[in-house]
């Protein structure tokens, strides 16, 4: 099930926000949210949550023991033991067939392995919770529920942001009453509808036009030679409405989680700041999916040593983060080259572009987009002949024509789509919020949380029963 | 300071008056939703069942498949599903610039796929001295009359012409293209080349009129080009990449034996494109682009065609066909007029459905007050295995068997006034004997293809003409 489905906005999520409200307690209301939670997952991966449940498990028992260890090295040990279930579990059920790719054809039984929803997200957080409990900075929880909840807790449990269990815990399991932000919810849990619904969906179906989605391995040959036709103006067209595509569909499912958890005083992490305002790479990556970048910096980098070493270490361990980062994404070559171009990036940066794109101010933000422009090339096949087809493209170089028809067209027919979508990747509408906050304060909130969100929710509903293009992107991750 | 109340710490978790109309909203359509009764099972609009809620089984819950039914379910039968297909396709409206919109899948940017020549040269003489035809009875008069001067110029096939008018774009006109082409008030369906298709197919039609031509069985081949082809112009079609119906044709006709009397209908086509001879919203021709193809037809076989003045103008009201209900903004479609030829005469029509009865049934059904999406009945009863029509003045005359698909069906109540008897065999659902044995089964003195472009070039069509003519 995601969010961006009829079932869940009209079935699951009043109902499971309806048996919230009628609980007396949070501990009631943490059993409610349980179950919604199990029956969510269980909906997409009905098989799975046994898998999801043991994960679990092997977190609160490892927790437990680390707690309980007598010396350093036990607690170290119990960590290790639950590291290496997450990462034996994740590695057999996401990276067996790459790996076997590596020595020889993949066993067909590894090759009929079907990818865990959300078990990208679900592992990372139950790392951060026995390590947290490790350093101390939480509490282990004595109740298996309790874990299990923070990790099948159907806010972020497939798509993310990646909570960690030291920001969530308090406000799950503490004492303290809910903080209900009913409007805020509200408010942001319909934009980010509104957001993957009305725009992201209608960008992916034009970048789907334009430079075909990623085909079968049988396929690519056939798309190449399509591809390699496609007007230079229709690649430019297509990866733009792709990059729009990713940040939109990503972000509002984030917006999504974030707006549902303040609906019930959970507060869940921002995962993007309008990243594609960014002036270089490596504030791009402070701006897009913080959570991930946020996880990998204070459970990778800062444990390998981080900067504060030689730098022969130093760009190991940047270059350690950035392969797990691209891989973390899926399981695919062309992942791990999408991790290592931002490598690549971030050591050119550090030497010297960084320093001469500052002197070109003006700049700056079109060197962003075209290099996560480029990179997204790379996310999107994992066939590199067709990256290597659209780059040359994208420049003229396959002998294709600068426009044609169908690239007009079509760009004509998805004009306004493409320049609101660029609008809304920008903070302008949040400035004007505030803005319109501070001088009309009573108006604007009861437009804000009473009139925009309904008519969101309606226009929402009719794209989804109008459109059969629902993709979601980050769905197995 | 007083401590909070469970009650009051209670309405505190409760939504405010702000929210209210986003949750009053929500809990109406949550209800709605689930008021079965409110569920469609059918969309006119996209004409299609609805996804049906999904049988239970174990396998199919444990893979997951139940619940993605159940979600299926859910999204395709939401009430008031129409009224919000058309508040969608509103705000798609507000995508781009209106004079110019494109949905659906695209043809690849590179160069469309091209027709090559006509391999075989010109006949000396292209269209075949009028072969008499075999007389079923003593009667001394060949039948038909020959006709002296053919009533439209029979084109031989490699000279289609290269270049003509139609529909053209304007800054007034609307261009929505994906498998389907809609250009202003009308829609047209892609066409594409398939050099493999045409050379399969023309190899079963050349191997049939082998097979015939010692028995004297003529057999005429004529593929019908759909309003894509005719309607809108070369210039035009160059620039969408859509592929040229004249040169397929005349390529198909091109490759066949000579035993195969070809029927280039395309040139006459053209030359009345100006006329209403396809249907706005389907994909098929009217009744008075049929006659123009059955004078052509006439033409090749030496017949004399029948003036349309005197067939019986029948006005069957409005039409709305498959394109219509396959085009998200299907309210730029003009509506259809339905138009039928009652052609005159002693005649009598017997269908064979699909189940073995035969019955009689008008050769031009009235359907002047069925719903505009459900006139497919108009002529010859729509798509039936067989139907036979009897002309009762024309004794003498020959006997023909019509290979057809739904293109065939306003095409052949022309031929009801050349020939005795007229057999229409629908390849797609006729599953009885062989075309050969059909032949000297019913004394068939002429077999006409019939059959539209893009279907004759399409392995299904070769598959089942194969089986047919085997």
């Amino acid at each position: 099930m995601v969010f961006s489905s009829l079932i869940f906005l009209y079935a699951f999520f009043p109902l499971s926000l309806l048996a919230c409200l009628l609980c007396r307690t949070k501990g009631q209301r943490n059993a409610v949210l349980l179950v919604f939670s199990l029956i969510f997952y269980a909906w997409g991966e009905p098989v799975y949550v046994l898998l999801l449940a043991f994960m679990a498990f092997a977190a609160w028992f490892c927790a437990l023991r680390v707690v309980q260890g007598t010396s350093e090295r036990a607690r170290k040990a119990w960590v290790a033991v639950s590291c290496a279930v997450d990462i034996a579990l994740i590695g057999f059920f996401k990276y067996a067939g790459l790996v076997c790719s590596v020595f020889g054809p993949v066993p067909p039984f590894i090759a009929r392995i079907a990818l865990p929803i959300g078990i990208s997200f679900y592992t990372f957080q139950l790392l951060t919770y026995v390590v947290d409990v490790y350093r101390g900075e939480a509490p282990a929880q004595k109740r298996y529920w309790d874990v299990l909840l923070y990790a099948a807790l159907f806010h972020q449990c497939i798509a993310g942001p990646i909570v960690r269990y030291k920001s969530i815990g308090a406000e799950l399991f503490g004492e303290a009453p809910a903080q209900n932000e009913w409007g805020p919810g509200v408010s942001r849990f319909c934009v980010g509808l509104a957001k993957k619904a009305l725009l992201a969906n209608p960008c992916g179906a034009l970048a789907d036009a334009l430079i075909l989605p990623n085909p079968a391995s049988d396929g690519a040959a056939a798309a190449a030679a399509t591809l390699s036709h496609q007007s230079v103006l229709g690649l430019w067209v297509g990866v733009a409405a792709y990059a729009l595509q990713i940040y939109l569909d990503f972000s509002a499912y984030s917006d999504m989680a974030i707006g549902m958890g303040k609906m019930l005083g959970l507060h869940y992490p921002e995962n993007f700041n309008y990243p594609y305002v960014s002036h270089s790479v490596k504030e791009f990556w402070r701006r897009w999916h913080m959570t991930l970048g946020s996880f990998f910096a204070d459970y990778v980098y800062i444990p390998l040593g981080g900067n504060r070493c030689s730098v022969p270490r130093w760009v190991f361990n940047t270059l350690v983060v950035w392969a797990l980062t691209g891989l973390w994404h899926g399981a695919s070559w062309n992942f791990l080259l999408w991790g290592l171009w931002y490598f690549v990036l971030l050591m050119l940066e550090r030497a010297f572009l960084g320093r001469a794109l500052e002197k070109l101010p003006g700049l700056r933000n079109v060197y962003v987009l075209l290099v996560v422009g480029l990179g997204w090339v790379l996310f999107r096949y994992s066939d590199l002949s067709l990256v290597w087809t659209i780059v040359r493209g994208l420049f003229g170089a396959n002998g294709n024509a600068l426009s044609s028809f169908t690239a007009e067209t079509l760009a004509k027919n998805k004009l306004f789509l493409l320049l609101v979508c660029a609008v809304a990747a920008t903070p302008l509408a949040k400035r004007l919020g505030e803005t319109l906050s501070l001088r009309a304060g009573r108006v604007w909130n009861a437009l804000r949380f009473g009139v925009i969100p309904v008519i969101l929710l309606l226009l929402s509903t009719a794209a989804l029963v109008g459109d059969s293009y629902n993709p979601f992107l980050y769905f197995q991750f | 300071m007083k401590k909070p109340d469970e009650k009051t710490k209670r309405a505190a978790r409760r939504p405010g008056a702000a929210v209210a109309p986003f949750f009053a909203v929500l809990a109406v359509l949550t209800v709605v939703a689930f008021l079965l009764p409110l569920r469609p099972t059918r969309s006119y609009s996209e004409k299609r069942d609805l996804t049906p809620f999904p049988a239970f089984s174990a396998g199919a819950l444990l893979r997951g498949e139940y619940f993605d039914g159940i979600s299926a379910w859910f999204s395709d039968t939401f009430p008031g599903r129409e009224a919000w297909l058309r508040a969608d396709a509103a705000v798609e409206q507000l995508h781009g610039i209106s004079d110019v919109t494109i949905y659906g899948e695209l043809p690849a940017d590179g160069p469309a796929a091209t027709v090559p020549p006509v391999p075989t040269p010109p006949p000396a003489t292209p269209t075949p001295a009028p072969t008499p035809a075999p007389a079923p009875t003593a009667t001394p008069e060949p039948t038909p009359v020959p006709t002296p001067v053919p009533v439209v110029e029979t084109a031989p096939p490699e000279t289609s012409v290269e270049e003509w008018g139609g529909i053209t774009v304007d800054e007034d006109a609307e261009v929505i293209f994906g498998n389907i082409l809609q250009i202003g008030d009308a829609a047209y369906g892609y066409f594409g080349f398939l050099q493999d298709g045409c050379d399969a197919y023309a190899g079963v039609v050349s191997g049939f009129a082998d097979a015939m031509a010692e028995k004297g069985v003529e057999v005429y081949c004529m593929p019908i080009p759909t309003s894509a082809g005719v309607m809108i112009s070369s210039e035009y079609q160059e620039k969408i990449k859509c592929a040229d119906q004249g040169a397929s044709i005349a390529y198909l006709l091109g490759v066949m034996d000579d035993n195969v009397r070809k029927v280039n209908i395309f040139n006459n086509l053209v030359a009345h494109n100006d006329e209403y001879i396809y249907f706005r919203t389907d994909h098929h021709w009217t009744a008075l682009g049929a006659y123009y193809a059955y004078e052509t037809l006439c033409a090749a076989a030496h017949m004399e065609a029948k003036p349309l003045e005197e067939f019986e103008l029948l006005d069957e009201g409005e039409f709305k066909g498959t394109f219509y209900f396959e085009c998200m903004q299907n309210w730029r479609l003009r509506i259809d007029e339905l138009y039928a030829y009652l052609p005159p005469g002693d005649l009598e029509m017997k269908i064979t459905t699909a189940d073995g009865a035969t019955f009689p049934f008008p050769i031009i059904q009235d359907m002047s007050h069925s719903l505009p999406g459900t006139k497919y009945m108009t002529f010859i009863a729509g798509d039936q295995p067989m139907t036979c029509i009897t002309n009762f003045d024309l004794p003498d005359a020959p006997v023909c068997v019509v290979i057809k698909d739904s293109f065939g069906n306003p095409f052949v109540p022309y031929l009801s006034q050349n020939y005795s008897k007229v057999y229409v065999v629908d390849y797609r659902s006729y599953n009885s004997m062989s075309l050969k044995a059909f032949v000297d089964a019913y004394d068939v003195d002429q077999v006409i293809f019939a059959q539209a472009l893009p279907l004759a070039e399409s392995e299904g069509t070769i598959g089942l003409t194969r089986w047919l003519c085997r």
